[in-house]
C-alpha cells in the first residue's frame, strides 16, 4: 500500500478544527510590478540522475542495474539527456519552449545532511553562517512581511528574516475565525495593550493574523477554479496559490514543498509517483493561470536539497548525495538545457560534481523576474543564466 | 547551580513547576503539590509506576486493528495510537513521563508515514516512557534497536558491502553529538558498517496469517549481512558492533553538552549559561548521564523558579491542548481523544507524525498564522463547552461536563478564571479587558465571553 493511502484511511473524519490560514499583503510592495515567483521544494533530495537523465552515459547505466531508467523509456530532449516518463505532462512545456532544465547544481563542499544542506540552499550561504533565508531577506529589504508566503505547516528557514517571519498558511478555506463578533471586538481591543517579551511576540502574530484574514477572505470570494487539479497535498498547495494571484490580494514570491523524495530504498515506484503528482500539479496551476489571465506573470522554480549518489544502494534506492538539477517554467522562460552535466567519470566520494552554482539560479530570479538586486540579498553578485526571455 | 530554599516553594512555583514539568492542573492539584514541599514535589514528578491513572485506557489497538480487518468503517489501530496516547496525557497521575516522553520522541522523531505501523511506533513509545528517565545510553541502545526506528532510518536496508548510511548520520548529527558535534563523513561511513545486518520482524498487516508477527514486531540481527571488520570512529579503531558505536557516541564530550542544552530549552529557558551547562555536565559524568538526576538538579534549582524563566516559554500545541483539559479537570472520552489529537495536528503537532526527522523545532516556529487561528479556534470551543469529538456519520456529538466558575460578582469570576487558567488573578491591561468586556454583567454569556478572552490572551500561550 502506498504511504499516502495508508494516511488517508487511517484518518478519521474531522470536524471543524484544522485551521489553516495565513497573510497577504496590506499594500502593494515595491517589488516585483507584478511578476510573480513560485519556489517549489521537493525535500527530501531528489535522485536528478533519475530525474534529468543522460540517457547516452554508459557510466549511468553501469553504476544503477536496477533502477535506471531505460533508454527507450526516456523522454528525449537532446542527444544525451532526458527527462523520467512520470513527467511526460511537462514535455508540453519544452515544445513550447517555455521549460528551462538547469544541470549540475549544487555549491562549493556540499553537505550530504538533509537539514545542513536545507539551510544551505534557505539562506543561500554554503557557509552556513547566515541565518536568515533568503527570501526573508527580500522582505526585510522592503520592509514587507506580506510579499511572500509559504503554503505548508510551518515557514521554511528560507523566508525567515533576522526580524521577521514570513507567513505559513495551509488552506484558504478554514482561514476564519469561528466567534461571536462582540468576544472578537472585546478581543481586538485587548490586544490593543503593549505586552513584553514572548507574550508581545504573540500579540504582534494575533493582530497581524486577524487583518490579514480580512484582505485575504475579501479578495478570493470570486475565484473559480480555471482547471482541474488532482487530489494531492501539492496540487490543493498550488490551487489556493493560484487563488491568490487570481485576486491579486497575495504576495509577490510564493513557496511550497512536495516531500518524500529521501528514496533510500524502492526508489523506482516512489519516485515515479512523486514525480507524475509533481508534472500533473503543475500542469494544473499554469493552465489554471492561463484562464485567470494571469500565466505571463508567474514563473516557477523548483527545486531539491540534494542529488542523490550515481551508485544505486542495495535496496533499489539511492544514498545522499550532492550535485543535482533545478527546473523553471513559465511563459518567460526560454527553454532549453542549462550549465553542464556533471562528468559522470569523475565523482567526488561517488557523487556528480557541481557546475552551476545554485546563486547564480536565484540571482537570475532576483535581478531578471523580480527586479530586485541579487547582490543585495546574496551578498555577492552571481553570473545570470539566461532562461529568462 | 543553586538550590531554591524549600520556604520559597509555595503555591506559584508549584504551579510553575507543574506548567513545565507536567502539562499544568487543577486548582486542587497545584496546591497539592505546592503542601509537599519543594523536594516532595519533585520527587513525585520523577516517580513512575504502571499504575498512573491510565490502566483503564479503552484504546485497545489489537482488537481494533483486528476489528478494521473485518471491517473498513471501524477506526483501527492507526487511530487507537492517537487516541491512545491522548488519553494518557489526559489522564496521567505521572504527567512528567509523559513530558518526557513527549521530549523523547521529539528527539528520536520517527514517523509513522514511513514505519506505517502503529505497533511499531506504540512499541517505540513505550520504550521512551520505560526508559525516559535511566541513563541516556541504555535509551540510545534501545532506540538504535527499536523497530519503528530501524525501518524511519532505514537500518533494515544497511547490508554488509552495501552501506546505507541514514540511521549512522542521524544517530550522530540528530540523538547524540548534534550537527557541529565534531565528526566527520568518515565517521558516518565507518559506523554504518556496524550497524549492518540490524533489521527487525513484523509482518503483513494486509494477511490474517501474519498477524501475530505485525502486532509484536522485534529486533533481529542477522549475522550474515554484519561487517564485522574493522572500523576508525571519533578517533578508536576497533572491530566495532553497533553496539560499540552507540557507547562511543554517547560517552562523546559533544553529547552530554548537546542533550542537556535541549533539555534546558525544552523546561527551562531558549539559552543556557555557562554556569548552568558545566553544573549539569558535571551530575551528567558523576551519573553516568542518568536523566532523572538532571532533571532533579533542574526542578530543584533556583534559576529554574526564577521571575525571568517563568511564562517565558511558548506553548507546544500538546500543553496547549493537554493542559487546557486538564486545568478544567476534564476527563475526554474516546471520540473527544481523537478530537484532541486533530485539534493539536491543526495547531502543528501531529504527534507521531514528526515534521520530520529532526522533530519539532519548537519556541516561535510554534507561532503561525495559521496555527494561531486554530489555537483561537479550539479555544472558541472550550469557552462555549464545546470540545472537538470524531464521531461516526450520524451520530451525536458527546456532552461535555466541566464547569466554568462563575463568582458572586463579576470581581470574583474573573479572580477565578485568572486562577483556573493563568494560575493567578489577572491584572492590569487584561484584568481592564474583561471588566469592560463584563460591563457589570455577571451572567453565564459573560462568563463564557471573558473565558475567550482570557484563553485568547497572548498569556495564554505562554508557560
Amino acid at each position: 500500500m502506498k504511504r499516502r493511502d495508508f494516511l488517508k484511511s487511517s484518518m478519521l473524519t474531522v470536524a471543524g478544527l484544522t485551521g489553516p490560514g495565513f497573510l497577504a499583503r496590506s499594500a502593494e510592495a515595491a517589488i516585483g510590478k507584478g511578476k510573480i515567483l513560485v519556489v517549489i521544494q521537493l525535500s527530501g533530495g531528489n535522485d536528478g540522475l533519475n530525474t534529468l537523465i543522460p540517457y547516452s552515459n554508459g557510466a549511468y547505466y553501469a553504476a544503477r542495474p536496477t533502477i535506471a531508467i531505460e533508454k527507450k523509456n526516456v523522454l528525449t530532449l537532446s542527444s544525451d539527456v532526458g527527462l523520467h516518463p512520470s513527467l511526460k505532462p511537462l514535455m508540453k512545456f519544452w515544445d513550447d519552449g517555455k521549460l528551462g532544465l538547469i544541470q549540475g547544481v549544487g555549491y562549493p563542499n556540499p553537505n550530504r545532511s538533509h537539514f545542513e544542506s536545507m539551510a544551505i540552499w534557505h539562506t543561500a550561504d554554503p557557509s552556513a553562517r547566515e541565518h536568515d533565508g533568503w527570501i526573508g531577506r527580500i522582505a526585510e529589504k522592503y520592509g514587507d512581511p506580506f510579499c511572500a508566503t509559504n503554503f505548508g505547516g510551518t515557514t521554511p528557514l528560507a523566508l525567515r528574516g533576522a526580524d521577521m517571519i514570513l507567513p505559513s498558511i495551509s488552506s484558504i478555506d478554514s482561514f476564519q475565525l469561528k466567534i461571536a463578533p462582540e468576544a472578537k471586538g472585546a478581543l481586538d481591543v485587548m490586544l490593543g495593550s503593549n505586552l513584553s517579551g514572548r507574550a508581545e511576540t504573540i500579540r504582534n502574530a494575533t493582530k497581524q493574523m486577524f487583518s490579514n484574514i480580512d484582505s485575504v477572505q475579501k479578495g478570493v470570494s470570486k475565484y473559480k477554479p480555471g482547471a482541474a487539479y488532482p487530489d494531492e497535498n501539492l496540487a490543493e498547495s498550488l490551487r489556493d496559490i493560484a487563488r491568490l494571484i487570481a485576486a491579486d490580494v497575495g504576495p509577490r514570491v510564493f513557496y511550497t514543498s512536495q516531500g518524500g523524495y529521501d528514496t533510500h530504498a524502492g526508489q523506482p515506484e516512489d519516485q515515479a509517483a512523486l514525480l507524475e503528482t509533481l508534472s500533473a500539479s503543475i500542469t494544473a496551476f499554469m493552465a489554471d493561470l492561463e484562464k485567470q489571465g494571469r500565466a505571463d506573470d508567474v514563473m516557477i522554480v523548483g527545486f531539491s536539497e540534494f542529488g542523490r549518489r550515481l551508485a544505486e544502494n542495495a535496496s533499489a534506492g539511492t544514498d545522499h548525495g550532492k550535485a543535482s538539477m533545478m527546473f523553471t517554467i513559465g511563459n518567460s522562460v526560454k527553454g532549453g538545457l542549462y550549465g553542464a552535466q556533471p562528468d559522470l567519470e569523475k565523482l567526488n566520494d561517488g557523487d556528480p560534481v557541481m557546475t552551476t552554482d545554485f546563486r547564480q539560479v536565484y540571482a537570475t530570479a532576483l535581478d531578471g523576474w523580480l527586479n530586485v538586486s541579487s547582490r543585495d540579498i546574496l551578498g555577492a553578485a552571481f553570473k545570470n543564466i539566461p532562461f529568462i526571455r | 547551580m543553586k538550590r531554591l530554599s524549600a520556604q520559597k516553594f509555595a503555591y506559584p512555583e508549584a504551579a510553575h513547576l507543574l506548567r513545565r514539568a507536567g502539562f499544568s492542573g487543577s486548582a486542587k492539584e497545584i496546591q497539592s503539590y505546592a503542601d509537599l514541599g519543594l523536594e516532595l514535589a519533585v520527587e513525585r514528578l520523577l516517580y513512575t509506576s504502571s499504575d498512573d491513572g491510565t490502566e483503564k485506557n479503552p484504546f485497545d489497538l489489537e482488537k481494533m486493528f483486528i476489528e478494521r480487518q473485518n471491517d473498513k468503517t471501524m477506526p483501527g489501530a492507526t487511530n487507537g495510537l492517537f487516541g491512545w496516547w491522548l488519553y494518557k496525557m489526559c489522564y496521567t497521575t505521572q504527567p512528567l513521563k509523559e513530558k518526557m516522553t513527549l521530549f523523547w520522541h521529539g528527539h528520536f522523531a520517527t514517523e509513522i508515514a514511513k514505519v506505517e505501523s502503529p505497533f511499531a511506533m506504540k512499541l517505540q513509545n513505550e520504550t521512551l516512557r520505560t526508559l525516559g528517565f535511566g541513563r541516556f545510553e541504555t535509551l540510545v541502545q534501545a532506540i538504535s534497536k527499536d523497530p519503528a526506528m530501524i525501518k524511519y532510518l532505514d537500518t533494515n536496508r544497511n547490508v554488509k558491502g552495501k552501506p546505507n548510511e541514514n540511521y549512522a548520520r542521524e544517530l550522530m548529527e540528530l540523538f547524540t553529538l548534534g550537527v557541529n558535534g565534531g565528526y566527520t563523513e568518515q565517521d558516518v561511513q565507518q559506523s554504518a558498517r556496524a550497524f549492518t545486518g540490524w533489521t527487525f520482524r513484523s509482518g503483513n498487516p494486509q494477511k490474517p496469517e501474519d498477524n501475530a508477527k505485525y502486532i509484536n514486531p522485534s529486533y533481529v540481527f542477522d549475522k550474515n549481512k554484519f561487517d564485522d571488520g574493522e572500523k576508525t570512529y571519533l578517533g578508536q579503531r576497533g572491530k566495532f558492533s553497533g553496539e560499540d558505536i552507540v557507547r562511543i557516541a554517547v560517552a562523546h564530550p559533544s553529547t552530554a553538552k548537546f542533550i542537556l542544552t535541549k533539555l534546558w530549552n525544552y523546561f527551562v529557558s531558549e539559552t543556557i549559561s555557562e554556569t548552568a551547562l558545566e553544573s549539569l555536565m558535571t551530575i551528567w559524568q558523576t551519573t553516568n548521564g542518568e536523566i532523572s538526576s538532571i532533571l532533579r538538579s533542574i526542578f530543584t534549582s533556583q534559576e529554574f523558579y526564577a521571575n525571568k524563566n517563568r511564562l517565558t516559554l511558548i506553548k507546544s500545541p500538546a500543553d496547549y491542548v493537554v493542559s487546557t483539559i486538564r486545568r478544567l479537570g476534564y476527563k475526554p472520552v474516546p471520540e473527544q481523544c481523537y478530537g484532541l489529537y486533530n485539534a493539536m495536528a491543526g495547531i502543528g503537532q501531529k504527534l507521531f507524525n514528526p515534521p520530520n526527522v529532526k522533530g519539532w523545532d519548537g519556541g516561535t516556529t510554534w507561532i503561525t498564522d495559521t496555527t494561531i487561528l486554530s489555537r483561537l479556534n479550539f479555544i472558541g470551543g472550550v469557552s462555549q463547552n464545546r470540545l472537538p469529538a470524531n464521531v461516526a456519520k450520524g451520530q451525536a456529538q458527546p456532552s461535555v461536563s466541566y464547569q466554568l466558575p462563575l463568582g458572586k460578582t463579576v470581581a470574583e469570576t474573573i479572580d477565578a478564571l485568572g486562577i483556573l487558567f493563568l494560575d493567578a488573578p489577572p491584572e492590569s491591561a487584561l484584568r481592564r479587558s474583561l471588566e469592560n468586556y463584563a460591563a457589570g454583567k455577571n451572567t453565564v454569556e459573560s462568563l463564557r465571553g471573558m473565558t475567550y478572552l482570557i484563553l485568547g490572551s497572548p498569556q495564554y500561550h505562554l508557560n
